[in-house]
C-alpha cells in the first residue's frame, strides 16, 4: 500500500530486464512463479514489504505492479509462455496491434506511442488507482531501439503530464558503442531519448551495455555473455537499489529519501551504479548454463566499499570514465550495504576510506558516502555475507554523452538516414501540401544533451555555484521580469510532493 | 534486728510497703518515724535494698501496661511487647530470688546480718537499676523499633557481664520480632508491621513524588498511607497483609527506612532484603499460565528461605554477620534445585557455628552478586516473557527502528502536521494518523505494536501548569531533567505512552522509560526534519522538470535556484547524516552490545544494569546531555523548516518575493 512504485517495461530490452527483475523480487519474498507465497515463506513475520512493488488480488495472489508494453509481441509471448506467465496481469500487457514494432525508429516509436495514448494511459491509470499513496514511476527500457527508445520517451512525457507529482525513475540500458552495431540510426534514437530522460526523469540509472559485457566476460569469466546474463546484472542492481523499500530499516524507505541525498541539483540525475559481488545463480536463469561466480572471498564493508569505488565493477563503461578522470568528481555517493554488517564496521570503514582519499568530491557542496543499511531477503542463500550497491553520481557521466553528441553529429552532419524520421509529424512539417523535413527536434536535443554535458562539466570545479551567483549581477531586473511573468498567472498548481 | 522488719523488707522488695518501709515519689525507703531504732549506717543499707523493690514496680507497670488487653485505640509495639516479655521473665527470676531470701531466712534461727542478704541479691542491685532506667528511657523518649533494638545492643555492649547477658536476652525476645517480620517479608512478601517498625515501608506516592520527606518513623500512625491501608479489615492489622500486588510497586511500592534499621542490619543487607521481598511478590504473583510453572518452581525455593530463616531464628547469640549472610545466600544464585539449596545453606550455617568469622568472611561478597532471587525473577522475565523480543519493539518504536512505519506515520499525519494544533482533538487526530499507519506498514503484524500509544500535551506554558498540578507522569519525558531535546513546532507536546506487559515493567521504570521517551522526541523531530527536506527536493524536482514554455509556473533565476539547491543539500545532508549516526553508529551498535550483555546475563540485576547501561549510552551518545550542543541543533533544524516552509510556498511568484527578501 505505501508509497508504492508502479514498473513500466517498455520495449525488447525493458521487457527483458523487467522480467528478470520480477523474477528477483520473487525469489526474495518467497513468491512463486504464479504469485502465491511459498509455504516457508508464509510463516512468521518476515518484516518485508512486498506491497510497494506488488498487489493482492482477491484470490490473495501478489500481482506485479507492472505494465508490460511492447510494439512488437516476440519478448513478451516468450514472458506469456514462460514459468512466470502466470504472475503478470494480462490486462497490463500491452502490444500493438499490427505487431511490426518500431523498426529501431525512435519517431516511431514514439507517434506509436501517441497514438495508443488511450490505451496505454487507461492502463497506468488502473494500475496507479490501485495503490494507495502512489510514490512514482519506474522505467524499464533501453535508449538505442525504436520501442524502448521512442515509445519510452513519450511515455516520460506523459507521465509528467498526467502525474506531474509523482517521480520518475528510469532504469536506461545505453547502447555498446565500442562495436558498431545493427542499429545505424542508434546516436539518434540515443539522443532524442536523452533529450526526455533528462528533461522529465527524476532520476535515471546510467546501465551500459558495454560495461556490463565487460562485467560479465571480466569479472564473471563468461566468454559469449547472452542476454539473459546481462539482464540479470541489471536485474540485481535494480533489486538491490530497492531493496531498503522492501525491507525497511531507519531510514531510505521511500525513493525520495534515495535519491534526494543523490541529486542535489535537479538536472544531474545520472546516476553510475556499482554491484559487488557479483554472481550470476544458474538457476534463475533456466537457460541451463553451469553457475557462474567470480570467485567466493571473504566480503567486509570496508572491502564492498572499496571495491565498489573502482571504475571495474561500475556499470558504466570505462572507457568513457578514462578520459579526465583525475578531474571528474564525484557529486554524491549512495551504498546500500546488504547483509550481516556489524554498525561499528561502518564508521571505520568510512574513516578509511576518508583517510585514503578513495572517493574524489566536489568540492562546492556537502558530500560524503553515504550508507543505507538494509537486511538480506531470508530466502535467497548467498555464498557472501555482505554485498554492496552503489548509486553514484558522477562528473564524467558526461564523456558519455559526449559520446553519443560526436556520433550524432558525424551522422547528422551527413543527413544520413534522417529519412526514416522524416515521414513522422514530429520531423516534417506542412509547406503548402509539400512535406518538408523539420530537424529543429533533432537541433533541440542536441542542445539539451550538450547543456546537460556542460552542466557535468561545471560542476566539476569548485565556483559551481559562486558561477551562478555571477549572473545574479542583475538580479532585480531578472526578478522583475520573472514576476511579470507571474502576476498574469492564477494557476495554484503546486507542485508538492504527493501525500 | 527485728525479724518483723525482714519480712517488711522483702514485702517491699516485691513492691508491697506496709509500715516499716513507705513509697515516695519513685523511692522506697525505712520509715524513721516508725523504725527509729535502726542505725544510719543500717538504714542506708536497707533503703538501698529497698530501691530495688521500687525499680519492681515500675518494670511492672510496664510490663502491665503492654499486656494484651483487647483492641486498642493505636497498634502496640510489637518491640515493646517483646521487650516486656523478656522483662517479666527477669522479674520471674527477680522474684524467685526474693524467695529465696525468704527460705534463707526462715531456715535460720539467728536472722542474719543484713550484708548477707545484700549478698543474694547483689546482682539484681546492678540489673534493676539498669533496666528500669532504660525502661524510663523507652516511655521517655517514645522509643519502638529500631531506636529500642539500639538503645538495648548499647547496654549489651557492656562490660558487667550481668548487665551484658541480661541486655543480649532482652535484645535476643526483640530479635525473634524482627526475625518473625523478616520472615513474613522474605518469605511471603507480606509487611507484618502494625506500628510500623520495620525497616521496610511502603513508600507514600505523594511522598515519592513531591520529594517530601515521608511519616514519622515509629510514630505509630499512618502506617501505611498507599490504598492497602484503607482496605484493611481493621486497624489492629498490619498493612500489606493481604498481597495486594500493584504493578507500578516494583519500582515505587516499597522503600528501606534508614531510621529504622536495626543496629545488626547493615544498609546494603536492608537493601538486599528489600529486594528480596519485592522479587517474592513478584514471584508469588498469580500470573500468566506461561509464568505459572515457573512460580510454583520459585515457590518451593522461597519456602526454603524459612527453614534457613528458622534457623537463625534459633541461634541464642544473633550475629550481623550470620545474618548478612543468610540473606546473601538467599539471593546467592545456587542451583535451581530447591532442596539442594536449603540443605547447603544449612551446612554454611552449621558451618559457620563452628568457625563463623573465617567461613562468613569468605561468603561475604559486594551487594550485588548474582543472586538467587534475582536468577529466578531473570528466568521469569527472560524464558517466559521474551524480554530481547520487548528491546526490539522499544527500539523499534521508541527509536524509530521501524523506519517504515514512521514513514508511513508522517505521511498519513503529513497534513496534520503542517497546521497548528487543535488543542482539544490534537491527541485524536494525531493517534488516528498513527493507527493508520500501522495498519499500512510492517508494524500490522506486530503483537507489540499496540502497547504504545501517541499522546499530545500542549508545549511549554500549559505543560508548565501541569508541572505545577504534578500532573506529568512519571515516565514522560519532560521528567528527564538530564536531556534536552532540541525543539521544532508546535508539535512537540507529542509523546509516546508505552504500557509494558507484567513483569517487564520490571526493567523499565519510569525513569528510563522518560530517557527513551526523550529519545523519541528527538530522532522523531530530525526524522520530520528530513522529510521536509526530502519534500522539498521534491517540489524543486517538479519545479524544474515542468516544461519551459509552461508559464503557469515561473522559474526562478538560475542564480537563485542554484542557491536554493545547494542550501537544501546542505541541509539535508547534515540531517541525514545525523539520523544516520544515531541510527547506525549509536543505537544499533549500543543495541548489538546490550544483546549480548543480556544473552550473556545471568541474573535480574545484571540484566537491569545493563539495559541502564544502554540508556544512558544512547542518550549520551545522542548529545542531548549537552545543552550547549542541542540548542545549536535547534537553530539548524529551525531553518530547515524555513527553508521547507520557502520551498513550498504555493506560488511560485511568492516564492520569488521571498527569496528576494
Amino acid at each position: 500500500m505505501p508509497r508504492e512504485l508502479v514498473t513500466l517495461q517498455v520495449g525488447q530490452c525493458g521487457n527483458q530486464v523487467g522480467a528478470e527483475f520480477w523474477r528477483k523480487l520473487c525469489s526474495e519474498h518467497g513468491i512463486n512463479n504464479d504469485g502465491i507465497v511459498e509455504e516457508w515463506a508464509a510463516s512468521g513475520a518476515t518484516g518485508d514489504r512486498k506491497d510497494v512493488f506488488f498487489y493482492q488480488a482477491d484470490d490473495e495472489r501478489y500481482i506485479p505492479r507492472a505494465c508490460l508494453i511492447d510494439l512488437e509481441p516476440r519478448v513478451i509471448n516468450g514472458i506469456q509462455n514462460s514459468d512466470i506467465r502466470n504472475l503478470f496481469n494480462p490486462e497490463n500487457v500491452f502490444l500493438s496491434d499490427h505487431g511490426g514494432g518500431a523498426g529501431n525508429n525512435w519517431a516511431s516509436g514514439y507517434s506509436q506511442g501517441e497514438g495508443v495514448q488511450e490505451d496505454i494511459l487507461d492502463m497506468i491509470d488502473r494500475e496507479v488507482g490501485y495503490s494507495d499513496s502512489l510514490e512514482g514511476f519506474t522505467l524499464c527500457h533501453s535508449i538505442a531501439g525504436g520501442t524502448g527508445s521512442g515509445m519510452g520517451s513519450w511515455l516520460l512525457e506523459a507521465l509528467n503530464d498526467r502525474f506531474p507529482k509523482k517521480l520518475v525513475q528510469t532504469y536506461s540500458v545505453f547502447p555498446n558503442q565500442s562495436e558498431s552495431s545493427d542499429v545505424v540510426v542508434q546516436p539518434y534514437n540515443s539522443l532524442l531519448t536523452l533529450k526526455r530522460l533528462t528533461l522529465n526523469a527524476d532520476a535515471v540509472v546510467v546501465l551500459d551495455n558495454t560495461a556490463l559485457n565487460r562485467i560479465a566476460t571480466e569479472r564473471l569469466h563468461i566468454a559469449n555473455p547472452t542476454f539473459n546474463q546481462v539482464n540479470s546484472l541489471v536485474s540485481t542492481v535494480m533489486a538491490a537499489s530497492t531493496a531498503t523499500l522492501r525491507y525497511p530499516g531507519y531510514m531510505n524507505n521511500d525513493l525520495v529519501g534515495l535519491l534526494a541525498s543523490l541529486i542535489p541539483v535537479p538536472q544531474c540525475h545520472f546516476l553510475m551504479a556499482g554491484y559487488t559481488p557479483l554472481t550470476l545463480d544458474a538457476a534463475e536463469e533456466g537457460g541451463g548454463t553451469r553457475a557462474v561466480a567470480s570467485i567466493v572471498r571473504k566480503t567486509t564493508v570496508l572491502d564492498v566499499m572499496r571495491r565498489l569505488l573502482q571504475p571495474k565493477n561500475l556499470m558504466v563503461s570505462a572507457s568513457a570514465r578514462a578520459k579526465d578522470y583525475d578531474k571528474s568528481k564525484y557529486i554524491s555517493i549512495l551504498n546500500i550495504i546488504q547483509g550481516d554488517v556489524d554498525p561499528t564496521q561502518l564508521h571505520q570503514s568510512l574513516m578509511r576510506i576518508r583517510e585514503r582519499k578513495l572517493a574524489n568530491f566536489i568540492d562546492w557542496g556537502p558530500a560524503s558516502i553515504q550508507v543505507a543499511l538494509s537486511r538480506k531477503s531470508p530466502f535467497v542463500k548467498s555464498a557472501h555475507r555482505v554485498s554492496g550497491l552503489m548509486l553514484a553520481n558522477h562528473t564524467s557521466i558526461r564523456h558519455l554523452f559526449n559520446r553519443t553528441l560526436s556520433q550524432f553529429d558525424k551522422l547528422f552532419k551527413r543527413n544520413a538516414f534522417v529519412d526514416n524520421y522524416k515521414e513522422f509529424p514530429m520531423f516534417h512539417r506542412m509547406v503548402g501540401a509539400k512535406q518538408e523535413a523539420n530537424l529543429e527536434e533533432f537541433e533541440d536535443a542536441r542542445e539539451v544533451v550538450a547543456a546537460l554535458s556542460e552542466e557535468y562539466a561545471a560542476a566539476e570545479s569548485s565556483d559551481y555555484i559562486d558561477r551562478a551567483d555571477g549572473s545574479s549581477a542583475d538580479l532585480a531586473t531578472q526578478m522583475v521580469s520573472q514576476l511579470n511573468l507571474a502576476s498574469g498567472v492564477g494557476d495554484q498548481r503546486a507542485p508538492v510532493r504527493a501525500g | 534486728m527485728h525479724a518483723q522488719l525482714f519480712s517488711e523488707l522483702l514485702l517491699a522488695l516485691v513492691g508491697n510497703t506496709g509500715e516499716a518501709f513507705e513509697r515516695r515519689d519513685r523511692m522506697i525507703t525505712l520509715n524513721e518515724a516508725v523504725v527509729d531504732w535502726v542505725p544510719p549506717p543500717e538504714r542506708q543499707q536497707l533503703n538501698r535494698l529497698a530501691m530495688l523493690g521500687a525499680h519492681y514496680i515500675a518494670l511492672e507497670a510496664f510490663v502491665a501496661a503492654l499486656a494484651p488487653q483487647g483492641a486498642s485505640v493505636r497498634p502496640t509495639s510489637l518491640y515493646r511487647m517483646a521487650l516486656a516479655n523478656g522483662i517479666s521473665e527477669l522479674l520471674d527470676v527477680y522474684r524467685a530470688a526474693v524467695l529465696s531470701v525468704e527460705a534463707h531466712l526462715l531456715h535460720s534461727k539467728v536472722p542474719p546480718p543484713l550484708l548477707s542478704m545484700q549478698q543474694f541479691l547483689l546482682e539484681f542491685e546492678a540489673l534493676l537499676p539498669e533496666v528500669a532506667d532504660l525502661v524510663s528511657e523507652v516511655h521517655g523518649g517514645d522509643l519502638v523499633g529500631s531506636q529500642l533494638m539500639r538503645a538495648l545492643s548499647l547496654r549489651a555492649q557492656s562490660g558487667a557481664p550481668a548487665l551484658q547477658s541480661c541486655a543480649s536476652r532482652l535484645l535476643w525476645h526483640c530479635r525473634q520480632v524482627l526475625l518473625k517480620q523478616l520472615e513474613s517479608w522474605l518469605v511471603h512478601g507480606l509487611l507484618l508491621d502494625g506500628a510500623g517498625e520495620f525497616f521496610i515501608k511502603r513508600s507514600s506516592p505523594e511522598g515519592a513524588a513531591a520529594g517530601s520527606g515521608r511519616h514519622r518513623p515509629g510514630a505509630g500512625d499512618a502506617v501505611s498511607p498507599s490504598p492497602l491501608a484503607a482496605t484493611r479489615p481493621d486497624g489492629t492489622q498490619g498493612a500489606g497483609t493481604v498481597l495486594d500486588w500493584e504493578p507500578l510497586e516494583w519500582h515505587a511500592g516499597f522503600e528501606v527506612s534508614i531510621t529504622d534499621l536495626p543496629p545488626d542490619v547493615s544498609l546494603p543487607t536492608a537493601e538486599a532484603v528489600l529486594f528480596i521481598g519485592k522479587a517474592v511478590r513478584v514471584l508469588k504473583q498469580p500470573m500468566s499460565a506461561a509464568a505459572s510453572h515457573q512460580a510454583l518452581h520459585a515457590h518451593a525455593q522461597i519456602l526454603g528461605f524459612s527453614q534457613a530463616l528458622h534457623r537463625l531464628q534459633q541461634q541464642e547469640e544473633f550475629s550481623s554477620l550470620h545474618f548478612e549472610h543468610c540473606v546473601e545466600s538467599m539471593r546467592a544464585k545456587a542451583s535451581l534445585c530447591a532442596h539442594k539449596t536449603a540443605g547447603g545453606l544449612g551446612a554454611v550455617l552449621k558451618r559457620s557455628c563452628v568457625q563463623p568469622w573465617l567461613c562468613i568472611a569468605r561468603h561475604l561478597s559486594p551487594t550485588l552478586r548474582p543472586v538467587q532471587v534475582s536468577g529466578l525473577l531473570w528466568d521469569l522475565v527472560q524464558h517466559r516473557c521474551d524480554l530481547m523480543g520487548q528491546f526490539d519493539a522499544i527500539r523499534s518504536y521508541f527509536l524509530l527502528g521501524r523506519g517504515d512505519f514512521y514513514q508511513q506515520f508522517l505521511d498519513e499525519s503529513q497534513a496534520l502536521l503542517a497546521g497548528p494544533p487543535k488543542p482539544n482533538t490534537a491527541e485524536a487526530d494525531i493517534g488516528l494518523a498513527f493507527q493508520q499507519a500501522a495498519l499500512k506498514s510492517t508494524a500490522e503484524h506486530d503483537a507489540l505494536f499496540g502497547a504504545g500509544t501517541l499522546r499530545w500535551q500542549p508545549a511549554d506554558p500549559a505543560q508548565q501548569q501541569l508541572e505545577a498540578d504534578g500532573g506529568l507522569p512519571l515516565w514522560h519525558p519532560a521528567r528527564c531533567t538530564t536531556a534536552f531535546v532540541p525543539r521544532y513546532d508546535a508539535w512537540d507536546g507529542l509523546f509516546l505512552e508505552c504500557s509494558v506487559e507484567w513483569p517487564l515493567q520490571l526493567l523499565f521504570p519510569p525513569e528510563v522509560m522518560s530517557k527513551y521517551g526523550a529519545l523519541w522526541q528527538h530522532m522523531l523531530r530530525l526524522r520530520r526534519a528530513q522529510l521536509a527536506l526530502e519534500g522539498a527536493w521534491a517540489t524543486l524536482q517538479a519545479f524544474q522538470r515542468c516544461k519551459p514554455t509552461d508559464d503557469s509556473l515561473p522559474r526562478l533565476p538560475a542564480a537563485l535556484r542554484a542557491a536554493l539547491y545547494q542550501e537544501r543539500q546542505e541541509q539535508h545532508h547534515f540531517v541525514s547524516n545525523m539520523t544516520r549516526y544515531l541510527s547506525m553508529d549509536v543505537v544499533e551498535s549500543s543495541f548489538a552490545q546490550l544483546r549480548s550483555a543480556v544473552a550473556s546475563a545471568r541474573d535480574f540485576s545484571a540484566a537491569d544494569a545493563a539495559h541502564r547501561l544502554y540508556v544512558d549510552s544512547l542518550v549520551s551518545q545522542a548529545f542531548l546531555d549537552t545543552r550547549q550542543l542541542m540548542s545549536y541543533l535547534e537553530d539548524i533544524l529551525r531553518q530547515c523548516k524555513e527553508l521547507c516552509s520557502l520551498v513550498q510556498v504555493r506560488d511560485g511568484a511568492a516564492l520569488v518575493q521571498v527569496v528576494l527578501q
